[in-house]
Order: C-alpha cells, then structure tokens, then sequence
C-alpha cells in the first residue's frame, strides 16, 4: 500500500518537474520547493547523527576521549558565522579545516596529479608492438607536452612555442569534444532512468 | 589581531605540519595526524550543518516579510520539518524517513536533473556550430564519441574503421593527452594555491573585512 | 520560405518531443543491440575476476539521487559479481545524498544473492569530509566508522574481523558523480597502496582516462555504457543492457539536431 502510494506520489512530482518544459509553473515551483525542504532536513539529519553524534558525542562523552574538547569548541564556533558580529570566531575552524586540507594536499596532489602523470609520460615512442602503437604513442607524448606548453602563459606564443601552442589547442578542442559526447550521454542516461520509472514503475508498460 | 593574524598563524602551524608529517611515519607524528583528521571531519559537519542552516534562514525571511513567492517557502519549511521529525522519531533505518526519500527526494531530485537531456539537445541544435576549425575539430570529436559510445557504432564506418574503433581510439590518445595535461596543470595550481593558503597569501577563506 | 529559415526555426518544444519519443520508443520495443566491451571495463573485470574468494572490499556510494540512473546499474552489477567471488562487502557512502540508495542497493542485491547482514556485508554509513575519511582509513577505519549506519560496533560484525585499514582491503570501488575518484586514486592508491576501481558518470568517467593509463587505478565504468559491458561480461542483462536501445537512438537524434543546425547555418551565411 504505501509503496503504491509512494509510487503515485513520485510519478506526479516527476511529472511536476517535467511540467517546466512547457513553462515555468506553479506546480513545478511546488516541487522544487518541496526538493529544498525534504533534502535540507535529509541532510541535516545525516550530518547532525553522522558528524556531531557519532564522530563527537561517542567519543567526547561515552567514550571519554577529552582531546575532542578542542574539537567541540571549533565545531560551535562555526555557528557564529550565523551571527554578523561574531562571525570573525567561525575563522578558527575554518581556517584549521581548509589549511590541514591544504597540508596533505600538496604532497599528495603533487605525487598523483603531476609526478606520476608525468612518469607515464615519459614512455618508449619507439619501442611498441606495432607501428600503428609506435604513431598513438607519440601523438599522446605530443599532445600532453603541447598541452602544458599552451598552459605557459610567462612567455608570449610566438615562433616555436606558438607552433606548440597550437598543436595544443588542437589536442584541448578533441578533448572538449569527446567531454561534450560523454556530456550528451550522460544526460541521456538520466531521462532514460525516469521514462523507465514512469513507464515501467508507474504505468506497467515495460 | 584575533580577527585575522591568529587565524592565519594558526593556518601555517596546521598546515605546515600536515605537509612535514607525509614524510615523517613517526609514532607521534601520526597519531597527531589522526586527530587533525578526526577533528577535521567533526568540524566539516559543523559546516555542513550552517550551510543548511543558513538557507533555512534564507526562507523564514521570506516567508516573514512575505517577499514575492513566499508560499513557497512554506512549503520548502515544511518539508524540512517533517523531514527532520520523521528522523527523529521514527529513525533513519526505514520507516517515513526512507520513505520521504525514496518517494519524494530520489524521484524529484532525479527528474531535475534529467530535464538536462533535454536543454543540451536544444541548446546543441541552436549553438553547435561548426564556425571556425576548431569549432569544427571539437564538433567532429563529439559527433563520433556520441556515435562511436554506443551500440551503433559498430556499424558505421569511416574507411577501414568503425565509428567505435576511431572513438575509441580519440578517447585513449588525444582525449587522454588532452587530459592529463589539464591534470599537470590542475595539480600544479593546486598545489600553488595550497601553498599561499597555508603561507597565508590566500586569505579569502576567512571572508571579507577586519 | 528559405532554407535557413526553416531548418533554424525549429521550436524547441519539438525537439523536447522529438528526445523524450527517440527514448520511450525503443523502451516500449527493444530493438536488441548488443555492446561491445571496452579494455577499462575489461581492466575492471579482470580484477574481480581474479580476486580471492572471500577478499574484503569498500564499495563507496558517493552519488546522489540524481545520477542514479548511471550508477545504480553499475553498483548492482559489481555487486553480483562480487558475490560470486564470496567477497565480504563494506559499504560507505561520503555524500550526504547516498545512504539512502547505498541501502536501497544493497538490500535488494543481498537479498537476492541471500547474504547475511554482518556476516557478508555491513553498511558503514555516511560520514562528512570525504579526503580526511580516505586519508584516515589508510590508519584504522574503525576511527572513520566506529558503528555501522545504524549504531552497532563494528567489532560485533563478523565481516569486519581482520580489517584495520587499506593493508586488510583487496580492492576500493568508487562509484561517483563527482571527482571523488581522483582522490580516491590520489589518497588509497598512490598513497596507501589499496586498488581502486571506479564507477564514474560519463561526465566524470572522461576524466578517468589518464588515471587508468597510469595504473592510479585498476580500471573504470563509464555511464551506462560502462554498466552494459559489465552486464554483457557477466552475462547477466539488466538496466544497462536494457538502456543501451534508448541511447543509441536518442544519440542519433541528437547527432541530428547537429546536423540540421549545421545545415541551416551555414545556408544563412551563403544566404539561401
């Protein structure tokens, strides 16, 4: 019963939003607004039972764990960012979060992002399998050493960094495109997933 | 001085010792590297929390000085309350919690999202235009990744190839170089950004004024 | 009327129409494509394949409701494949959004492979900062997750004896609608060793491309596509497979809508 109930009351909100496509109306704006209210207080639960409960409350009081005082302290501070006139106490704790994430970030990012992407960079263009291999090779070396070189803006792209810079721009627009189909499919996949509620869930024709 | 210089030498000393501990595997070193993290996710929470809190604020002042649309907001407030006393009350592990969630959260947020099929096709056939070169080169990469990504590509052809070979083939070579030069640059300037926040260059996460 | 005039003046309502019938269509009446599979879900594959019976692995949900029409198929798939290698299951979700599709997902896929809660899987829940919860399980998760979901201790759940920390987990899988999977790569594996899999939207999978080639991670799913392959190597059809009709259609109507604005373009310029 309340499945069928949930299903009637999904499929008429669904419908609510797709209502938009025709014009902006005060039956879509219901549904959206509905949307603010039900996933804010979704969230809210999750954060207060995940974050302040589980990961403050049991280790603080049931387990006794006094270091997470400290803790505590900077959380409550945060509330004042709700306060004009005390805000600037909300900056101890987020300054503690953004600097600690900015801390173990450099290296990591460093190692992950740049010194390993980098290290497969610097491949054998001439020692594949195939000649076919050998050509992808290279056009892959090519293009991210053209891509960086575009990225270099302290010179001006002129004369042989210009030629590169180019080349790059050429590897970034192919890029741009397969992101733009990817793009497309991915959207696509999402109505796909609400016609199949909508016409196999509710109406029971698939 | 407790406005702005604390905050930040209080920045420097935490990330300084963030960045030094990946280096350093010892005891102490460690276990105050596990507290910076426990801590660090306690105080997110908080975050999360005055996020969600601040646009609730945002709706009860509409809904106080009955600016335009305020019905509305009744509505948004009304959600969030009952969402908060289902939770309560009946618990999180199903009852009308879930339920709100897998009947009006799930659908409605789902169906927001899938209007975007619609908007790019529209907006495709409107602004998609082979204008100059590179306009070209990018409309050709995204034609033949959108034909060569499904199972009709198989049966077009171009030369020798399928659709799906050259897709294929534009994914894992110009696609993946294209790529990981952004990742290079990405990295770098996230490192270069992470460096002037803990060396207190960067400071507008603490927001504006004194 | 000119050319240009008609090929440009399409209202944009029936191109809504023209989407939503170049979907509904071929769901109502399958034309039956088949898919071929690519080497990074092949990679993905493997892996699972070749997993010992029994090993431990984190499947993080770090998606919302909505991209669960990419994810959700790929999500269930794994799962089943999992099952066959009698793989214990840890679920976790970073996004605030995913308990609730986490659990959906799993309930209905352990029900049906008849696995028992704390004996084969156990749903660890949400917790916020998700590079910190990385980072922290690489020491001892059950600092991240001291109960499940639900409030249970971690030590009662048979699923979860031996495991400390990435040393005890035989593969992470991501699956994600954000860049998540970046540092999963960037924290589990490049800095703690663990293998990482990942599930991606097709929006974020294109990103994905360089991580595999480097080895940062085992290989990836990418949209439902990503989901068909993995079904058509499992044989076992499901949403993916069933989606793919749709797809192929709707991306050639859209190939179309290219094409018509292209024509209509460049018949204004030469003026007919």
């Amino acid at each position: 019963m309340t499945e069928t109930l949930g299903i009637w009351v999904a499929a008429i909100l669904t419908l609510a939003i797709f209502s938009f496509l025709w014009k902006d109306n005060p039956l879509f704006r219901l549904a959206e607004h509905l949307l603010v209210g039900i996933s804010a207080g979704y969230y809210l639960v999750q954060y207060a039972y995940s974050a302040i409960y589980k990961k403050l409350y049991v280790p603080l009081i049931d387990q006794g764990n006094l270091l997470f005082i400290g803790c505590a302290i900077l959380g409550l501070l945060v509330f004042t960012r709700l306060i004009p006139k005390r805000s600037w106490l909300s900056r101890y704790p987020i300054a503690f979060y953004v600097a600690a994430g900015a801390g173990y970030s450099i290296p990591s990012g460093l190692q992950a992002r740049v010194v390993k992407q980098m290290q497969i960079s610097m491949i054998n263009i001439f020692g594949q399998d195939t000649l076919w291999a050998n050509i992808s090779a290279l056009v892959l070396f090519i293009g991210v050493v053209s891509v960086l070189i575009y990225f270099f803006f302290s010179a001006e792209h002129k004369g042989v960094l210009g030629f590169f810079s180019r080349i790059g721009i050429i590897f970034l627009m192919v890029g741009f495109g397969a992101s733009f189909g990817y793009t497309v499919m991915s959207r696509i996949t999402l109505l796909i997933g609400r016609l199949q509620f909508i016409l196999g869930n509710w109406l029971g024709f698939l | 001085m407790f406005r702005r210089t604390i905050p930040l030498i209080f920045a420097f000393t935490v990330g300084t010792f963030m960045v030094v501990q990946f280096f350093i595997p010892h005891p102490t070193f460690l276990a105050i590297y596990n507290g910076v993290l426990d801590w660090q996710q306690v105080i997110f929470g908080f975050v999360l929390i005055v996020g969600t809190l601040s646009m609730v604020r945002h709706h009860i002042m509409r809904l106080k000085f009955r600016k335009e649309g305020y019905q509305y907001s009744m509505v948004a407030l009304g959600g969030l309350v009952c969402m908060i006393a289902a939770g309560i009350y009946g618990g999180i592990r199903g009852g009308p919690y879930k339920w709100l969630f897998d009947y009006v959260q799930m659908p409605t947020q789902a169906s927001m999202f899938s209007l975007l099929a619609f908007f790019v096709a529209s907006a495709s056939y409107r602004a998609f235009r082979a204008r100059n070169v590179t306009a070209t080169l990018l409309l050709l990469a995204g034609v033949i990744v959108m034909l060569g990504r499904v199972p009709a590509g198989e049966y077009i052809r171009i030369g020798d190839f399928s659709m799906r070979e050259v897709a294929i083939w534009i994914l894992d070579y110009p696609n993946t170089a294209a790529k990981r030069g952004i990742l290079i640059g990405v990295g770098l300037g996230m490192s270069a950004t992470a460096l002037k926040i803990i060396l207190g260059i960067e400071t507008s996460y603490l927001g504006k004024g004194d | 009327m000119k050319l240009s005039k008609i090929l440009l003046g399409i209202d944009r309502r029936y191109i809504f129409i023209g989407v939503a019938l170049s979907i509904a269509l071929p769901l109502l009446m399958p034309i039956g494509f088949g898919t071929s599979v690519t080497r990074q879900v092949q990679d993905v594959y493997d892996f699972v394949e070749n997993l010992e019976d029994g090993s431990t692995v984190i499947m993080s949900f770090d998606y919302e409701p909505s991209t669960m029409a990419e994810l959700d198929p790929m999500a269930r798939s794994m799962l089943k494949h999992l099952f066959r290698k009698n793989a214990r299951i840890l679920g976790m979700a970073l996004l605030a959004g995913a308990p609730g599709i986490a659990e959906n997902v799993l309930r209905e896929e352990t029900e049906l492979a008849g696995r028992e809660y704390g004996e084969d899987w156990v749903f660890l829940g949400y917790v916020p900062a998700p590079t910190a919860a990385m980072l922290r399980i690489g020491e001892d998760i059950s600092m991240v997750y001291p109960t499940d979901q639900y409030g249970t201790p971690l030590t009662e759940f048979p699923v979860m004896k031996g495991v400390k920390n990435y040393r005890n987990i035989d593969l992470v899988i991501s699956y994600s609608s954000t860049a998540m999977p970046q540092f999963w790569a960037q924290y589990a594996h490049d800095r703690y060793g663990a293998p990482v899999a990942v599930g991606a939207t097709a929006v974020e999978a294109i990103r994905m491309y360089p991580y595999h080639d480097s080895g940062q991670i085992v290989g990836f799913l990418g949209g439902l596509k990503g989901a068909a392959e993995y079904e058509s190597l499992m044989g076992e059809p499901g949403e993916g497979i069933k989606g793919m009709d749709a797809q192929t259609i709707a991306h050639l109507f859209m190939v179309l809508m290219i094409i018509i604005g292209n024509i209509g373009h460049f018949a204004e310029r030469r003026g007919s």
